[in-house]
């Protein structure tokens, strides 16, 4: 595989976030009991407005939130061939071809397939560090928003912090004080006000 | 997106593709892949994954023996052509090629002349497009020297065959393409990373330039993400600048540097070509390669192999007519309805009519088009071009094999076998049709 370019480090950062975002919103939702206003709910908390549309539709629709997530993965990784290798390719396109037909059972098998040849294909260490910090920063965000457990989040953010490390330019994508903020918020319990951190995890600019 | 074909019978197949199962899923594994092609259909241009029909094309040895030898006879004569016009100029002096019609030619760049590229060559990678006539003769239609392009969709038809575990390849595996590109990549470069120069994801070839990259370890950039700084070309990694030594373009040459060519270029990279001139990278074709490009030009080819290498040709052309000389426009004129025009500056299929095909108001205006503007046209007779089984009926195909000079010339020992969308008569992936994977079969 090849050298990554500086121009494509945004699209890896976005393809780890957009395929994990899709199986995060996945799992939790097919883990939910049948009650309308639950499920409602759930899409409350991920900031989708379903209208008149059922919550299914919102998700799984044609232009529905998985579906569309889906679809970023795959452009993302169309533009990345070179540098992850056509085997994650195939990854996301049989996800997006397979839930365009209506079939959602090889998503997380997918989404976990690409996470595990981007770690073992990649020889470009930046990539994969580039990858993994998007990923966990969609964990982190999802945890938040379901407040979910602490562990959890404590690992994701360890994962993200040690992406930090092995790469200086994922360093340079990920902001260290947007970092340190939710390191903060972990520790003191309060996984709840992550969300509203990571949107200037993607920032080079100091979170004030 | 899904895409639906019409598979061949069963009992046609002749190799290992005895069920339908397997050939739908090869074409799924293959669809996989995601082998996309950008097709202008009624003049919009969309991008889809290019039609695949699961039955190889297959050729057998001794037929492409012959064939290399063409091949290679007239990769090598091109480019000791492109060492000439660029540098002494002696076919043009001694008369056997008019020199006002290589130097008008709109691929002959003045800026390349007196510019060696490394190791002397221009064409490192040539697409040359054959047919074969319904009676078995091979002819040569056309020589793409610029950007050459199709050599990943059977390059990944067969990882697709070879993930869903249909039959082995003893003798020669076709995967080594990947190999012959680095190979030419290392005999000509500066000393430093190889980079595949794209114009971008809404390229129409886009996959393949991320194929071969991936194929040869190769940085993918846009013209953006490089920079020439003291006649030096460097990309812009995501850990740090390096020094680029074969940059294998993917932009047509008047397009991959604005400063050198055309100022309107978005897509190629300042002084890239001041970095070529002074001999620090490799540029895979090198400038100037659209000299030879021309599909003018492409009628001396059989001149040029007797001049350079005092051989005859070993591959035929169909008879081609030039309007520049008196008496072929007057044949031109009087034979319209069995000869096909093509414009010498188009690729893509695009640029050519069948002169049968044409109502009187057509053929009435295209003849005033050559006769006002000789040089931008050629005529050729006809080809009855052999049909081969495709997608459930059948279709005109024609091969386009890729030679690799690097320090020989070697040809790729497969080639992208294309097939005519329904009803037409034009052989291209850019107008719409399809593709088979090609099998050279060895004893």
């Amino acid at each position: 595989m090849g050298i990554v370019s500086l121009s494509d480090l945004d699209k890896l950062f976005w393809a780890g976030r957009y395929c994990e975002r899709a199986r995060g919103i996945y799992e939790r939702y097919v883990a939910l009991p049948s009650d309308g206003g639950v499920r409602l709910d759930f899409l409350a908390r991920l900031g989708i407005d379903c209208n008149d549309s059922s919550p299914h539709i919102a998700l799984f629709g044609g232009d529905g939130a998985i579906v569309n997530a889906l679809r970023m993965w795959r452009e993302n990784v169309l533009c990345l061939r070179y540098v992850l290798s056509c085997r994650a390719v195939i990854q996301a396109e049989k996800a997006v071809t397979e839930c365009e037909e209506g079939n959602f059972d090889n998503l997380v098998l997918r989404s976990y397939a690409f996470f595990g040849m981007t770690e073992d294909l990649t020889f470009d260490n930046t990539a994969r560090c580039c990858v993994t910090a998007g990923r966990m920063c969609e964990k982190l965000d999802l945890l938040s928003r379901f407040c979910e457990d602490t562990f959890a989040a404590q690992d994701a953010l360890n994962r993200l912090s040690a992406a930090c490390a092995d790469s200086p330019a994922v360093q340079n994508m990920i902001s260290q004080s947007a970092l340190q903020l939710i390191d903060g918020d972990i520790r003191s319990n309060n996984v709840v006000t992550v969300k509203s951190r990571t949107p200037y995890l993607e920032s080079n600019n100091e979170f004030s | 997106m899904a895409e639906t074909f019409e598979l061949p019978d069963a009992e046609r197949f002749v190799l290992p593709l005895d069920f339908e199962n397997d050939k739908t899923k090869l074409v799924r594994a293959l669809n996989g892949y995601a082998p996309r092609f950008g097709v202008k259909i009624d003049g919009v241009t969309s991008e889809r994954n290019l039609p695949f029909d699961p039955e190889p094309r297959v050729i057998e040895t001794e037929e492409f023996e012959f064939l290399k030898r063409g091949l290679i006879q007239r990769a090598d004569a091109l480019n000791a052509f492109l060492n000439d016009v660029y540098g002494d100029c002696k076919i043009l002096k001694d008369g056997v090629i008019p020199a006002d019609f290589v130097l008008s030619s709109q691929g002959f760049l003045p800026r390349c002349i007196g510019i060696k590229p490394r190791r002397g060559i221009y064409a490192h990678i040539a697409g040359i497009d054959l047919v074969k006539s319904k009676k078995g003769e091979w002819y040569v239609l056309e020589d793409n020297l610029r950007v050459p392009s199709g050599v990943s969709y059977p390059l990944a038809a067969r990882l697709a065959l070879k993930d869903c575990g249909m039959c082995e390849f003893d003798a020669v595996d076709s995967l080594n393409y990947g190999r012959l590109l680095k190979d030419a990549f290392d005999f000509v470069s500066c000393g430093g990373i190889d980079c595949v120069l794209t114009p971008g994801r809404g390229n129409c070839a886009f996959f393949e330039h991320g194929f071969l990259a991936e194929m040869t370890n190769s940085a993918l950039a846009c013209g953006s993400d490089l920079f020439a700084d003291g006649d030096v070309l460097y990309f812009k990694g995501a850990d740090g600048v390096q020094r680029v030594g074969a940059l294998y373009t993917r932009v047509d040459g008047v397009y991959a540097d604005p400063l050198a060519f055309r100022s309107v270029s978005a897509v190629g990279t300042p002084n890239l070509f001041s970095a070529y001139a002074a001999g620090n990278v490799a540029v895979l074709n090198a400038f100037g390669c659209g000299a030879a490009d021309d599909k003018g030009v492409y009628c001396y080819v059989p001149q040029m192999i007797k001049y350079y290498l005092g051989q005859d040709a070993v591959l035929s052309q169909p008879q081609t007519f030039l309007p520049t000389r008196g008496s072929e426009m007057r044949y031109i004129q009087d034979n319209f309805d069995s000869l096909v025009i093509k414009d010498v500056a188009e690729s893509g299929g695009f640029g050519i009519r069948f002169g049968a095909a044409l109502d009187e108001e057509g053929k009435a205006a295209l003849k005033a088009e050559i006769t006002a503007n000789p040089r931008r046209f050629i005529a050729q007779e006809v080809v009855d071009i052999e049909e081969l089984p495709a997608c459930g009926g059948s279709a005109k195909a024609d091969l386009r094999a890729f030679v690799v000079t690097s320090d020989r010339t070697r040809v790729w020992e497969s080639g992208l076998t294309r097939f005519a969308a329904k009803d037409s008569l034009m052989v291209n992936s850019s107008q719409g049709g399809g593709f088979k994977d090609t099998w050279v079969s060895f004893r």
